[in-house]
């Protein structure tokens, strides 16, 4: 996948991805990675930002097995930022299909 | 490289962090290798899937100056977030910090006109020593002032909003996760 075209689709995925569920940080970064190629570490100051813009809330969550886990859980103000992304993006390839069904006749 | 050497350089670049929030980054790298371990990756995998210490640093630095310059807008804060996404990469010197600088420059202009209309008068008055000229002159010199005060206030809210767009932007570009 192109290097450009990888902006803001990240903060898109990583939303969508919470809206189903709270998700802690290194799930994010797996979900993601196993679709493109990402510099994983990139991925948690994103996190930290877009939690301190408010569209996330983080909780601890002590789990059985391994160390206790940084919960990301969507706010009401994500699923809005969420929505006009989707919105955005949903433009942005109609837009795309398009072109290349008028490019192919 | 191994895990702890990968974090204690990680570690290192981030000197610049207040206490607590070089902390909060470092315990997410933490979690991440002992997240990535239980799920059967290797060190050396690990290490090379989140990228260079370097530029892994630079990334969480370059966030949080922008969270701090959006929080207080002060000269010295949106220039701080400015140098850190340029640093990011050579390509951020041209769509970032090349065009900071020539709006910069063309804000510095606007104040500098200001100041010019404000003390026009003193000017005039040195070159026209004659008390004829002043009165003659009186009303022209009370719009170059009113002039120059009206400019600083306008300069003034439009630096406010500058930094703000400039923000908006820093955010826009460091959407962009860019491997090098």
């Amino acid at each position: 996948m192109n290097i450009q075209f990888k902006k803001g689709v990240l903060e898109l995925c990583v939303l969508v991805l919470t809206a189903k569920k709270d998700r802690y940080g290194y799930e994010l970064v797996d979900q993601i990675s196993q679709k493109f190629e990402i510099a994983e570490g990139t991925i948690y100051p994103l996190l930290r930002r877009l939690a301190a813009e408010g569209l996330f809330s983080t909780y601890l969550f002590e789990s059985d097995e391994g160390p206790p886990r940084k919960y990301y859980k969507i706010t009401d103000e994500g699923r809005k930022v969420m929505d006009e992304l989707i919105e955005e993006w949903n433009k942005f390839a109609k837009g795309v299909q398009e072109m290349i069904e008028e490019g192919s006749e | 490289m191994k895990k702890e050497t990968y974090l204690n350089e990680l570690s290192q670049y981030l000197k610049s962090l207040p206490p607590d929030e070089r902390a909060e980054a470092m315990a997410d790298y933490r979690e991440h290798f002992e997240m990535a371990e239980l799920n059967g990756r290797s060190e050396e995998e690990i290490i090379s899937r989140l990228g260079e210490p370097q530029l892994v640093a630079r990334a969480v630095l370059a966030q949080f100056q922008i969270r701090l310059a959006g929080n207080s807008p002060s000269l010295a804060s949106v220039t701080k977030a400015v140098l850190a996404t340029v640093s990011l990469g050579l390509f951020n010197l041209v769509i970032v910090l090349i065009p900071f600088a020539a709006s910069l420059a063309v804000l510095a202009g606007l104040f500098g006109i200001a100041l010019f209309l404000m003390i026009s008068p003193l000017l005039l008055i040195m070159q026209h020593p004659i008390l004829t000229v002043i009165i003659s002159d009186f009303f022209l010199m009370l719009g170059l002032v009113g002039t120059g005060l009206l400019l600083l206030v306008e300069t003034i809210q439009l630096t406010r909003l500058y930094y703000h767009l400039v923000i908006r932007y820093l955010k826009y570009n460091l959407k962009m996760m860019r491997r090098e």
